[in-house]
């Protein structure tokens, strides 16, 4: 059933199974949701699914690592990016402001949620860099394109080597912008904390 | 010039015909979310989706609220083929799967449906005799 009331200004995020691990499509859904919660001052609860009342429910079992639970109401979010929708209220944008959004959603939903981030960073951080300047203000604001965007590149910015970064000044200069934001700055630590760090694999050398 | 085909559907249900894009914050969301599930299930992946929408389909008629929406039509779309290919006794078995896709085509025109390349499928709710 859906809820008939305004957005209330909480959500709650059921942790299913174990902390995703950070090179996971999950772990940057659980970003991009903090990020946005923070960004438009709602609060996020915590709790535990309850394994009993999960067998009795006539919904999909899902296998996903968290859902989110919207307000007071019984309806469930999978999906992140429809998570940062709801909580910037999309819908209630000027079209042509929705309109920006949707389809910077929809390409990363269809792009750049694809490509290999825990295998070639760089090709990541090159279909990035032609549209950044697009996509996002270099700003400190943090607007529902750049709750994705972040949460999506993170793992890559995160563990990019320098001589591949150094290739990306766009994104460099809006990665550092959006960190020095306040709602990035607070949902950092509490997305570090409910992941699991996954080390990058070197590639071969002699040395190692 | 607007590109991708779900920020078109939106657009065009916002302009045109509002409750298709969902009447509240909620409904929105998950007409979203059903849309983003729909574009990431390609062909290898009918029968999951299928499934997904069979499961959420139960005690509901409609994928989100109460009356259809984008959800449902990008959904149809997706599966369409997929519920041709299937055998009586599987479309069966998928019950919930079965009663909305038939709900849907019907609640769209013929002509709109053959202007989108699709065809009615002849659905019959009945039990498959027995073999």
């Amino acid at each position: 059933m859906s809820d008939i009331s305004p957005n209330s200004a909480h959500i709650t995020l059921v942790k299913n199974l174990a902390a995703p691990p950070t090179n996971s499509t999950a772990a940057a859904g659980l970003l991009k949701i903090l990020v946005a919660a923070q960004a438009t001052g709602t609060t996020v609860q915590w709790t535990e699914v309850d394994a009993a009342a999960e067998a009795a429910q006539a919904t999909p079992k899902s296998k996903q690592p968290f859902w989110v639970v919207l307000g007071d109401s019984t309806t469930r979010l999978y999906d992140a990016n429809a998570t940062v929708r709801y909580l910037y209220k999309a819908g209630t944008q000027p079209l042509a402001d929705r309109l920006a959004t949707e389809q910077a959603l929809e390409w990363e939903e269809k792009t750049l949620s694809l490509l290999p981030v825990d295998k070639d960073i760089d090709l990541v951080l090159s279909a990035v860099e032609a549209k950044i300047g697009q996509l996002s203000a270099t700003t400190t604001t943090v607007s529902p394109i750049d709750a994705v965007i972040f949460g999506a590149l993170y793992y890559a910015v995160s563990n990019a080597k320098a001589a591949v970064l150094s290739k990306y000044v766009d994104i460099q200069q809006w990665f550092a912008q959006k960190s020095a934001a306040p709602a990035v700055a607070a949902a950092l630590p509490i997305y570090t904390a409910n992941v699991v760090k996954v080390l990058v694999r070197e590639d071969p050398t002699m040395e190692n | 010039k607007v590109e991708g085909t779900n920020s078109i559907a939106q657009l065009i249900a916002a302009k045109y015909n509002s409750p298709l894009a969902g009447q509240t914050d909620s409904d929105q969301a998950e007409i979203s979310q059903w849309m983003t599930m729909s574009s990431r299930h390609g062909p290898s992946e009918r029968q999951i989706f299928a499934q997904t929408i069979n499961e959420s389909l139960v005690g509901k008629t409609y994928l989100v609220s109460n009356s259809i929406t984008l959800a449902d039509l990008i959904a149809f779309a997706n599966v369409h083929a997929f519920m041709e290919s299937l055998s009586a006794q599987k479309r069966f078995n998928w019950n919930n799967f079965s009663r909305w896709f038939d709900l849907v085509q019907h609640s769209v025109s013929a002509e709109a449906l053959a202007k989108a390349g699709l065809k009615l499928v002849a659905i019959n709710l009945n039990a498959p005799a027995p073999v």
